[in-house]
């Protein structure tokens, strides 16, 4: 007994020429026969002389092969009168070969198990939604579903009603009079369809629309060489997206309403505040009581040396003149200061609308851009002001392919990202000011633009909430840039990344395409 | 749990708008200048004068600042533990990234449910149900919009401290 006669199914030791060593007792049990039946003889002959394509595919496979396990999922062999159905596996193990025999099926149990299957694809390609279709050579219908009938409209070019083998075996690029496939169809009549040349194309038939596939089907059993047709209807599937698009576009629209809202409101709370200040400070002014004084000084014009000198309200009058200079300075100083808020508050007011019409112009044309183009452009653009606080601009530029996104947006975006680092380089005691642009690509081929600054850094508690709405630390800044521009880089199919150097040497800010 | 020999007139303001707090502090600032107090009683003599000037009975509000949700609890809680606790906060709803007013009131309302609470607003989509639902009617929380003027702050800080006050007592 060997190792073979433990396996559940039935094998064959064959030697260098084919010719059968052994076989196992699983076999002997399967085949009911005894060693002398199959021993000794040429392993093809136990194909019988009818299964020629069994044969020439068995020869083909075994003399191709080089290692591995060679796998045909159907032969017939021959005991007797009777066929048999099986799944033969090769492997060939130094100078001999083992011969795997398993899912034998005799012909009646095999005829049943092929109507079995039969009945469960036709059954799955009735259920499916997609419409599918199988063609034989010359764009004969060998096989279609409900569907597909349906979309072709078989049915109501024809007056009669159609069954199913009035359609079989004719052509169906003559059969079918929908003209919205007539691309599909000039596509199959000029037999292009290959392995590696399919078809596939989103067609739009009186408002649906379809996803139509056809690829070449290769089923090696038979050897029967066709095409297959899949057509599936996105008409549903475009209207969810479009609804969602709109959603999604409304709530990007309520998010900058209320951030205006929130932005603005804040800022005419103070406006608000500061002018109830200055009303209160010019009401309560003093200036009345010196008007009051002034009044006294004159009704006493005649007598005034007297008056100072001895009435005791003169005396009083010098006192409460000498007081109240003091406290009319203080009110100006007051409302001076009310005034130059308010009139921050305003200009920062000023800023968050303009900051609105940007946004507004922003809805531009999505276009392959030269990525580098748009980035020494936006330098350009800045170079005057980063000049002006002695910076200098470093690039380091490879090329990369052009990247479908807004124009307006990524020069935006730049100079959004080039304004932030100039302002993280503006302190004093930034010795070295250098702004490091780099465009480039991932590992994962990922087209990217950096922007590092050589400033003190980000702090890392602001680190993960640089990119919130309202967020900054700059004392005139609304904190609409980055969240402006986070949210854009979105849009356009990237993302927005900020991190500090690992040496704790400045901010670095990555545009990176992820979704091309 | 409190000491109810002083009058508590301790305010946190939590909003993440430092503008805010300059403007509520402002507001709530009614102190008069001693020397225009001083004037005031020489036009007394000088003019006769009975009229105006001051309608506001200054009161010595003391006010803190916090500027996320987190904070706002933690400093509300280091006062209760100090034996000074805040009879009022004005809450902001919306402050990115942390925790938002709503989530603020509940957890301060959790840990001191005596606390008197205003809502302070810019929005005008607050979830005014959510509040409802989360908060529930407590009878401690009033809701302001911003712009706000300064007389509803004054008198909102006012009448708020003062109930603060006349719930401890009992």
């Amino acid at each position: 007994m060997s190792d073979l006669d433990l396996l559940p199914i039935g094998t064959l030791t064959l030697d260098d020429n084919f010719i059968v060593i052994s076989a196992s007792l699983q076999f002997r049990k399967i085949f009911n026969c005894d060693d002398s039946a199959v021993v000794g003889r040429q392993f093809q002959d136990l194909f019988g002389p009818r299964e020629r394509r069994s044969l020439s595919r068995l020869d083909q496979a075994m003399s191709s092969y080089s290692d591995g396990l060679l796998d045909m999922r159907l032969v017939v062999m021959v005991f007797g009168n009777t066929n048999f159905h099986c799944r033969l596996k090769l492997l060939k193990i130094e100078k001999k070969w083992i011969a795997f025999i398993s899912d034998v099926l005799k012909d009646d149990d095999f005829l049943h198990q092929l109507t079995v299957s039969e009945e469960i694809w036709t059954s799955i390609m009735n259920e499916s939604v997609d419409a599918i279709a199988v063609l034989g050579a010359d764009r004969l219908i060998k096989r279609f579903n409900n569907a597909f009938s349906e979309i072709m409209k078989f049915k109501s070019v024809h007056d009669v009603l159609l069954n199913e083998d009035a359609i079989l075996g004719k052509d169906l690029t003559q059969f079918s009079c929908n003209k919205g496939f007539l691309k599909l169809f000039d596509f199959l009549s000029d037999g292009k369809l290959s392995p590696i040349n399919s078809y596939k194309e989103i067609v739009e038939i009186d408002m649906a629309i379809f996803n139509v596939e056809a690829y070449p089907l290769q089923v090696p059993v038979k050897g029967f060489s066709g095409t297959c047709i899949i057509i599936r209807d996105l008409t549903a599937q475009h209207q969810n997206e479009k609804l969602r698009l709109k959603n999604a576009h409304y709530t990007g629209m309520t998010e900058v309403a209320t951030g205006i809202i929130h932005n603005i409101g804040n800022l005419i709370n103070g406006v608000n505040i500061g002018l109830e200040t200055l009303k209160q400070c010019l009401r309560l002014s003093k200036l009345s009581g010196l008007q009051k004084a002034t009044d006294m000084l004159r009704a006493n014009q005649n007598r005034m040396s007297e008056f100072l000198a001895t009435d005791p309200k003169g005396k009083a009058l010098i006192e409460y003149i000498i007081q109240i200079t003091g406290t009319l300075k203080s009110e100006s100083v007051t409302a001076e200061q009310e005034v130059g808020s308010m009139l921050t508050k305003l200009n920062v007011i000023k800023e968050v609308i303009h900051g609105q019409q940007d946004y507004a112009h922003g809805k531009g044309l999505v276009e392959k851009v030269d990525v580098r183009k748009v980035v020494e452009e936006s330098i350009q653009i800045q170079m005057a002001s980063l000049q002006r606080h002695e910076i200098e601009i470093k690039t380091n530029f490879t090329d990369i392919d052009p990247v479908s996104l807004q124009r307006n947006k990524l020069v935006h975006i730049l100079i959004n990202l080039l304004t932030n680092a100039k302002d993280a380089l503006k302190s004093p005691q930034q010795k070295e000011k250098i702004v490091m642009v780099t465009i480039g690509k991932t590992k994962d081929n990922f087209p990217f633009v950096k922007i590092t600054d050589n400033g003190p850094g980000i702090p890392t508690e602001n680190l993960d909430k640089i990119f919130a709405h309202g967020f900054t630390t700059k004392p005139d800044g609304h904190g609409f840039g980055l969240h402006f521009c986070a949210n854009a880089m979105t849009e356009m199919g990237g993302q927005l990344i900020v991190e500090n150097q690992s040496d704790s040497s400045g901010a670095t800010f990555t545009l990176i395409w992820k979704n091309l | 749990m409190n000491n109810n020999s002083e009058f508590n007139r301790r305010i946190l303001i939590v909003d993440d708008t430092p503008t805010i707090h300059d403007d509520i502090k402002k507001i709530l600032n009614t102190k008069v200048d001693p020397a225009v107090l001083r004037l005031d009683n020489m036009e007394q003599t000088l003019f006769g004068d009975t009229q105006k000037c001051h309608p506001i009975l200054p009161i010595d509000y003391q006010i803190d600042s916090a500027f996320q949700g987190q904070d706002g609890l933690t400093m509300a809680l280091a006062a209760v533990k100090q034996q000074k606790p805040y009879a009022l906060i004005f809450m902001d709803i919306r402050m990115p990234p942390g925790w938002d007013g709503i989530t603020t009131i509940e957890k301060i309302w959790a840990e001191i449910p005596t606390t008197e609470i205003v809502i302070c607003t810019a929005y005008s989509d607050i979830p005014l149900n959510e509040v409802e639902v989360r908060v529930g009617i407590s009878g401690r929380l009033l809701i302001l919009k911003k712009p706000f003027d300064a007389i509803e702050i004054r008198e909102i800080a006012s009448t708020m401290t003062t109930k603060w006050n006349q719930a401890a007592k009992q």
